[in-house]
């Protein structure tokens, strides 16, 4: 084939379709979307708490739902930002500082604020590994949606890319979760929260390094 | 004085390319045949500076224009257009060169820096890439080929084959996909 042919197909393509879907709302329409299923899933499975106006009303309940989120957003502007081939990756994945150091200060003033025996009971909480489960339960349909708009973007690093759509959809479905889940104790979320949603980045790493490359 | 035609290339490129995202073709055809021998300079120079042949030239440059249009939602029109010409151009060449068994650092204004010389006609791609238009099949082929090589318009192909515009449209489009992923494959 000659270039110029392949032109002709390139120009024939694009008076189809001269400006296909940008990722940044196909990303919204993901994110909404996926929030959608995984709350539709949790009204059926697991259901809200029962104290969950009053736990609004605590710290530690409104730290766990709010890292989540902060986690989510922030992954969310750092995806969009990898989509573009001329984002140095480095440089932007300093915003997934914001959602650490807002669970690290959570557990530092548990630390300073409870006895050292309270300690490994809060981090240990009540059947932390069924709240594992459940986050990757909650997480693997809005990964799903992420990775396929990701698809739309130009990442210079797919792996990566990748990662961070999982804790995009790690941080959803931490927060669907944390409305179902007793465990307020910023040691627990440290400990289970964070394993789940690393093992969604991983999920997300692995596929984004196949099916984000282009 | 260099760095204002730089600037100026970059304006006009970037018009042609706002023009074709609100519909002209002409724009589109006009941005993709400047960029078709600027990708070319810049892979033949780094290949030749790799110790590479010229022989798969054309195939990386046709993979990379396939990328910009494929990948074309991802440039935003208040940006500079030539840094993300170079960032695609430069990620298929690591790709190609990886597929080679080469890992490369390649400095992305080696792209920005460079005006197209005159060039004598050229373009046709190796026949390793010739071959890779039979991944392509039945009336999806048809149409790609009609529309590629005949140059007819979607319409045209439409009435030829007697199917809609749109299905036209379609076939094309997964004609197009098919064609990015073989050529990701080729020499691999």
């Amino acid at each position: 084939m000659k270039t110029d042919e392949l032109i002709n197909t390139l120009v024939g393509d694009h008076s189809a379709q001269p400006r296909p879907m940008g990722i940044r709302r196909a990303l919204v329409m993901a994110i909404i979307g996926g929030l959608a299923i995984s709350s539709v899933l949790f009204s059926l499975t697991l259901g809200m708490r029962p104290d969950i106006l009053s736990a609004l009303g605590t710290w530690r309940f409104d730290l766990k739902l709010s890292a989540s989120l902060v986690l989510a957003i922030a992954a969310a502007w750092v995806a969009l930002r990898l989509s573009s081939p001329v984002t140095m990756p480095l440089s932007v994945m300093r915003a997934l500082f914001v959602p650490a150091i807002l669970l690290l200060a959570g557990v530092i003033s548990e630390l300073a604020t409870t006895p050292a025996s309270a300690w490994l009971p809060g981090a240990a909480g009540v059947n932390g590994v069924m709240c594992l489960s459940s986050i990757i339960f909650l997480s693997v349909l809005p990964l799903t949606a992420t990775i396929y708009v990701l698809r739309w973007g130009a990442p210079t690093s797919p792996s990566m890319t990748g990662a961070v759509g999982g804790l995009l959809a790690g941080g959803m479905g931490a927060a669907v979760f944390a409305m179902h889940c007793t465990n307020d104790s910023p040691l627990f979320v440290a400990v289970w929260y964070t394993l789940a949603i690393g093992l969604t980045a991983m999920i997300g790493l692995l596929s984004g390094r196949y099916v984000l490359r282009w | 004085m260099e760095q204002q035609r730089f600037h100026d290339r970059d304006r006009t490129w970037a018009g042609w390319m706002r023009a074709a995202n609100a519909g002209d073709e002409t724009a589109y055809r006009r941005l993709l045949e400047a960029l078709a021998p600027l990708l070319r300079q810049v892979v033949r120079r780094g290949f030749t500076r790799l110790g590479f042949g010229n022989c798969d030239v054309e195939d990386i440059v046709q993979e990379t224009l396939l990328a910009i249009h494929l990948k074309r939602q991802t440039w935003n029109e208040d940006e500079r257009i030539t840094p993300w010409v170079a960032a695609i151009a430069r990620h298929k060449l690591i790709d190609s060169l990886r597929r080679r068994g080469r890992h490369i650092e390649l400095p992305i204004d080696d792209f920005i820096n460079v005006l197209p010389a005159e060039t004598t006609a050229e373009g046709l791609s190796s026949r390793d890439a010739e071959r890779l238009l039979s991944v392509l099949r039945g009336r999806q082929r048809d149409i790609v080929h009609a529309i590629s090589i005949e140059g007819i318009s979607a319409r045209e192909a439409a009435s030829r084959f007697g199917i809609s515009e749109g299905a036209v449209r379609v076939a094309l489009h997964r004609g197009l996909s098919v064609l990015a992923v073989s050529y990701r494959d080729l020499n691999q």
